[in-house]
């Protein structure tokens, strides 16, 4: 009699198991998403606008360059001259021709250096290139 | 001998289960909390056109011409040169200009002026539905 009974309190351990399956495979999805976007993302304070379209490159079809309050231009956490970050641009145009550029820079940084970057796009014939922006009126980190 | 076999071992596993569900529960919650604390991201197309495609191609429309000039103090926005004093009336003009044709949007930008301004200017563009804008590779004049 005893026995049935904990039977009965334990009946529930055959709909834990696919549970746990659907939970871990979540929680490998989020670290590998947000160890992902923590490489490529610098924290910049973004400009707003407000008739910014939703990124919709796939990741292995751009390149993120950030620019940060001092004006420093960061790939993939590694500063990079104007000359150097041609290199780079050039050596990922082979890899994949419909590359898009995405500008991540710091509002408060001079035009003259999201320019220089722009420029050297246009030499490399890349036209695809984006402004990241925030939406307006969104509660930005205080940096 | 075998009844008991069976009831006991699926139980025993059942016992280390609570505590594992509990710990992958506070880990999913504290990951798919973290992830909404970024916000979305999104993009605004721009273009610096190449110096040889814009020099020898007809064009149907002569461009607009939108100064953004200043520095660190402020900044005034031209279109066309004359003044605009805030985005809002430079959307406005620019909104009257597309009731004619599409027309094609030069923003030009000192060196010293903010990346915001130059992206609100583009956003204004954008939002008068002018769709062929692009930012000049020249630094505007004084």
């Amino acid at each position: 009699m005893r026995l049935q009974k904990k039977q009965h309190r334990y009946g529930c351990v055959i709909n834990i198991a696919p549970l746990i399956d659907v939970v871990f495979l979540l929680i490998i999805f989020f670290m590998v998403v947000s160890q992902f976007t923590q490489k490529e993302i610098e924290a910049v304070v973004l400009p707003e606008a407000g008739q910014g379209e939703l990124m919709g490159e796939k990741v292995d079809e751009r390149i993120i360059v950030n620019v940060n309050r001092q004006g420093e231009m960061i790939v993939e956490e590694q500063a990079h001259s104007l000359r150097s970050l041609g290199g780079l641009l050039q050596a990922a145009r082979r890899r994949s021709s419909g590359l898009a550029v995405v500008i991540r820079s710091d509002r408060r940084v001079h035009w003259e250096t999201v320019r220089a970057i722009m420029k050297v796009c246009a030499d490399l014939k890349l036209n695809r290139v984006r402004l990241a922006v925030a939406e307006v009126g969104q509660i930005e980190p205080t940096k | 001998m075998l009844l008991t076999r069976q009831h006991l071992k699926p139980s025993a596993v059942g016992l280390n289960m609570a505590a594992m569900i509990d710990v992958v529960f506070l880990l999913l919650i504290f990951f798919m909390c973290t992830m909404s604390f970024v916000p979305p991201e999104k993009k605004l197309n721009a273009q610096i056109p190449r110096v040889s495609s814009s020099a020898d191609t007809p064009r149907d429309f002569e461009p607009i011409r939108v100064g953004v000039r200043g520095g660190e103090q402020g900044y005034k926005i031209y279109c066309d040169g004359q003044l605009c004093s805030t985005f809002a009336e430079l959307s406005g003009k620019l909104r009257a200009r597309r009731a004619i044709a599409d027309i094609p949007v030069i923003i030009e930008g000192q060196n010293e002026v903010a990346f915001e301004y130059m992206v609100k200017a583009l956003d204004s563009c954008y939002e008068a539905g002018l769709s062929q804008v692009a930012f000049s590779a020249n630094e505007a004049a004084q």
